[in-house]
């Protein structure tokens, strides 16, 4: 699509559309920009209902994050999986099934809807702004 | 002297200045740390590995800057390409701000998905670890185009990489952890070193296209 952009950023505003070439060139340009505006539509209708689902219930949201202190510590407590590997794996497949539950439980279906949303206006987005085409 | 000399002087007192100032304040990170991870329980006591701020801040620093003296003997050619890329012009920079976001709130979502199912947990780690790795190598690759730009305007060009990423390490790790500010300030790092990681396709300034494989099809058929 940059590509493209460029090659529309290179032409004059406007052409007088004397010939057939000219006119069809013309048209082209309409309807490329016409198109854009709704793929940028379309992506912010997306980031915006995204966002209005995600954000109400990621508030909402009471559980902490732990994090350690410093790198140390995990190495530290890591070590526990060398000493008894069964009960660390237990723990933490444990711990793994808790966050599930945790998040099926706290989080209702519109979030899920909403983050689907906020992905497609991501992926939208970035599909705008990045470079698709070889650099001249 | 030069003016770019004096703002390089005051910019290196001010950056030692917040590691001073974040060494004295015990409780500089946020407290965010309280227990220690559920396996651990019984086995470990976390107070035993506690170590001083100015240790953890000039550990955490010294470690970047070995990390990037890696990278640059590692991929050159790569650290180059994500350096030049944050050019000078702010819609440029904004343009990799943005893309490093819109990147953050995909991943984010794929994390999220990917955490559902116990088969796809994995998939979650691995995108947040490889969104830690491509913004630290980002955020390094800013830290040398930032200190190679304050060196030539103080009139230092052409010094060693090793100096120029030294210079921009020192100045631009300790703003992290500068009080309200500081979490902004890291955001917007992690935004710019993703970005530019995922604008110049990890520092191969390859496009993002697929048309490799629809000329492999076309070939084909």
């Amino acid at each position: 699509m940059d590509r493209l952009d460029r090659m529309l950023v290179g032409m004059k505003p406007e052409i007088p559309e004397a010939t057939l070439a000219d006119r069809l060139c013309s048209q082209f340009r309409h309807r490329y920009q016409r198109a854009r505006r709704m793929y940028l539509g379309l992506m912010m209708v997306f980031m915006v209902v995204g966002c209005s689902l995600v954000l109400p219930q990621a508030f909402r949201l009471s559980g902490t994050v732990d994090l350690p202190e410093n790198g140390l510590v995990v190495v530290g407590t890591s070590m526990g999986a060398f000493a008894s590997p069964l009960e660390f794996w237990n723990t933490v497949s444990g711990s793994i099934y808790a966050v599930q539950n945790g998040l099926l439980g706290a989080l209702q279906t519109p979030f899920w809807i909403g983050l689907f949303g906020l992905a497609m206006g991501a992926m939208m987005g970035m599909g705008w702004l990045l470079p698709t085409g070889k650099k001249e | 002297m030069n003016r770019w000399r004096i703002i390089l002087s005051i910019l290196l007192v001010v950056s030692i200045a917040v590691v001073v100032y974040t060494s004295i304040q015990s409780n500089h990170i946020p407290e965010l740390v309280r227990t220690q991870p559920p396996w651990a329980e019984h086995r470990f006591d976390a107070d035993r590995f506690k170590i001083p701020a100015a240790v953890s801040l000039i550990g955490g620093m010294a470690s970047l800057y070995v990390f990037s003296v890696i990278l640059v003997y590692l991929i050159p050619q790569r650290m180059m390409s994500l350096s030049s890329a944050l050019a000078n012009r702010p819609a440029a920079l904004l343009r990799v701000a943005g893309t490093g976001l819109l990147s953050l709130l995909l991943l984010g979502a794929l994390t999220g998905g990917a955490s559902l199912w116990i088969g796809t947990f994995p998939l979650a780690i691995f995108v947040v670890l490889a969104v830690i790795l491509a913004s630290t190598i980002g955020g390094l690759a800013m830290a040398f185009r930032f200190g190679r730009g304050l060196l030539r305007r103080a009139g230092w060009p052409n010094r060693s990489p090793f100096l120029e990423l030294l210079v921009g390490t020192l100045i631009l790790f300790p703003l992290m952890y500068l009080p309200y500010v500081g979490g902004i300030l890291m955001i917007l790092f992690i935004c710019l070193g993703l970005g530019l990681n995922i604008i110049t396709r990890f520092g191969s300034n390859q496009p993002w296209s697929i048309r490799p494989i629809i000329e492999v099809e076309r070939g084909n058929s």
